[in-house]
């Protein structure tokens, strides 16, 4: 998740209901991804 | 020798929207009906739950969910002086695969065609004169009205639950709305999705302009809804990974969150996957269609009879089953005669790329659904006069950017290297920061003379039937209309508050390598006679009186919109009047 990181990109998360509203703020989520997913 | 399954009342060939659809309104009317789908049965729940639906390589770059060109695939030339060659990856546009159809991977985007949209050939002649249509386009009305379509759009979104913010409500305009739009009965079923931060600007940008921006009608849904048949869908994520994905989360409109949980428990309906119909079956005097046959996954061939064949396959595959059953006549551009193959669109998309100061702007691209999108109706159809500007046509502008899927989105400015450090720095540096729609520019394909789909003299299927031919290519009209429109967008980045703006109109020759949008139309179009259509306007076969056709094959062109609102619409049209006309009195429901 190297270049994830490095350009902004947050990862697989599934639910952005709480941050759609927020414009011009960065996300602050703990980069994730399906393979590190806790269901796998 | 193919063995003979027990016959059914109806069979419907593909399990895609207009399938489902039919499938349920003539189980609702007590027929016996089997589906026969070329894919396999897909579950979205049980399948690409999120622990491995947002997975990028898989269904984005490698096409999970997609037909197999090894499977079956087409041949593409531009014009008639060259040679078709197969198509072996899939660029221009993507091919379904299984139930669902393209229902289960598209983004949603549910808009209704203009009403003037319907009526274009003569609308277009009245108001600039036969003269100011190029000499070989095509273009016809298409026998119905919007009015006649109104209350199956209605239908569809209510069964969807699509979310949207209406702008005429029978003839009221509301503000915040399309005040284009053609009137419709009631306010969409659900509000509209709320809108990421360059999305909001857009339309801040546009509004200062003097438009009126008004929010995509979405198919992802805003809220939970409960559709009218008891299925409950739930409220869109933003998750980013719409198009080209399955949705586990209930929240896209698709036929397995709409119609199929309740189809497939009823008693009379039947569904077989993974079986490839190979061919309609006509009667000894080719005027009456016996069924279906289709061959399964062992290679065995069935026999399918039934007293009613429904054409529910996409575009494409209804218009070569037509031509490999021998329904109709094939169409031959150097004549103009036939009917089958004749009047083949797509779409003429293009987009521009605004750059912003990254200091300043953070649009969060991940944050985004399939249909998300503020958009503006001031360009599309006949909403402008074009006497001044010289070409007929035209389509919705838009920020509608659905992810930052990162494989996808590395806008770069241009003169950045193609790779290394330079590269991954203005990617760095442009990433969350960019507006980068793949399609701003979302405008009309009108038809034409040369623009047709026949049967392949050379290439075959596993089967041994002749693939598809696909002849296209854009002509003046459509990269005129469509650079007008991308210079009109662009201005509405640049006022945003882009520091650079990069216009990339559409450009010929059409090009079978470049996506651009699935919204294939045309080649067994509807009409008032059988001298200038395939099929009537309940979209029965002129030819063939127990055979309808379905889908946006029978557009006699595409307008400036997703077709897949006015496809569903048309479907049940079709429906109602096999319902109500069709089985009591089986036979043709227009005489020419």
């Amino acid at each position: 998740m190297a270049a994830w990181k490095m350009i902004g990109f947050p990862g697989t998360h599934y639910d952005y209901r709480e941050w759609v509203d927020r414009h011009n703020q960065p996300v602050t989520l703990t980069a994730v991804s399906i393979k590190a997913h806790p269901n796998r | 020798m193919a063995k003979k399954l027990p016959a059914k009342d109806a069979v419907i060939i593909g399990l895609g929207w207009t399938g489902s659809i039919l499938a349920h309104e003539l189980c609702d009317a007590g027929l016996s009906v089997t589906a026969i789908e070329r894919g396999p049965w897909r579950d979205p729940t049980a399948e690409f739950t999120p622990s491995v639906a947002q997975d990028e390589l898989r269904f984005r770059i490698r096409h999970d969910l997609f037909l197999r060109p090894s499977q079956t695939s087409l041949t593409f030339r531009n014009n008639r002086d060259e040679t078709a060659l197969p198509v072996r990856t899939w660029g221009a546009f993507m091919l379904g695969n299984g139930a669902g159809g393209g229902g289960l991977h598209w983004n949603a985007e549910t808009w209704r065609f203009l009403p003037s949209d319907f009526v274009l050939q003569s609308h277009l002649t009245q108001r600039y004169g036969a003269k100011f249509l190029p000499e070989d386009m095509t273009i016809q009305d298409w026998g119905i009205t919007y009015e006649d379509l109104e209350p199956h759009y209605d239908r569809f979104e209510y069964l969807c639950g699509t979310s949207g913010t209406a702008g005429n409500i029978n003839g009221q305009i509301h503000d915040g709305g399309n005040p284009f739009e053609g009137p419709r009965s009631r306010p969409y079923p659900t509000p509209a999705q709320k809108q990421p931060f360059s999305h909001t600007l857009f339309a801040k940008a546009a509004r200062e302009l003097g438009y009126k921006p008004f929010p995509q009608p979405s198919g992802n849904l805003s809220q939970a809804y409960t559709n009218p048949l008891g299925v409950t869908l739930g409220p869109c994520t933003y998750c980013g990974f719409c198009e080209w994905f399955a949705c586990a989360n209930y929240s896209k409109a698709s036929p397995q969150t709409t119609i199929l949980p309740v189809l497939v428990r009823k008693s009379n309906f039947e569904a077989r996957t993974d079986c490839e119909v190979i061919r309609i079956n006509l009667d000894n005097l080719g005027k009456r269609a016996t069924g279906v046959t289709f061959v399964d996954t062992a290679g065995e061939e069935w026999e399918q009879p039934a007293d009613l064949v429904l054409l529910c396959a996409f575009q494409l595959f209804n218009v070569q089953l037509l031509l490999l059953s021998g329904i109709g006549q094939p169409y031959e551009p150097r004549t103009g005669r036939g009917q089958i193959g004749r009047n083949f669109t797509h779409q003429t998309v293009s987009t521009a790329i605004g750059f912003f100061d990254k200091a300043k702007y953070n649009f969060n691209p991940f944050i985004s659904s399939g249909s998300i999108g503020m958009c503006i109706d001031e360009f599309n159809g006949d909403n402008f006069d074009h006497g001044p500007l010289g070409f007929v046509g035209g389509g919705y502008l838009g920020q509608v950017q659905t992810n930052g899927r990162p494989m996808e989105t590395t806008p770069v400015p241009p003169g950045t290297p193609a790779w290394g450090s330079e590269w991954k720095r203005a990617v760095r540096d442009n990433y969350l920061s960019t507006v980068y729609s793949g399609a701003g520019v979302h405008a009309s394909s009108y038809a034409y003379r040369n623009n047709h789909l026949d049967l392949d003299p050379t290439y075959k299927d596993r089967f041994g039937r002749p693939l598809m031919r696909m002849t296209m290519d854009f002509h003046e009209n459509e990269l005129k209309m469509n650079a007008y429109l991308t210079d009109r967008y662009a201005e509405i980045l640049e006022h945003m508050g882009a520091k650079q703006v990069v216009k990339q109109p559409r450009k010929g020759p059409y090009d079978i390598t470049s996506y651009q949008t699935s919204h294939l139309c045309g080649g067994a179009i509807m009409g008032t006679t059988p001298g200038d259509s395939a099929l009537n306007v309940y979209l029965q076969s002129w030819d063939v009186p127990n055979l309808f056709v379905q889908g946006a094959s029978a557009f006699p062109q595409n307008a400036g919109y997703n077709p897949t609102g006015t496809v569903a619409a048309l479907a049940y049209w079709s429906a109602a009047a096999i319902r109500s006309q069709y089985l009591k009195n089986p036979g043709p429901l227009v005489h020419a």
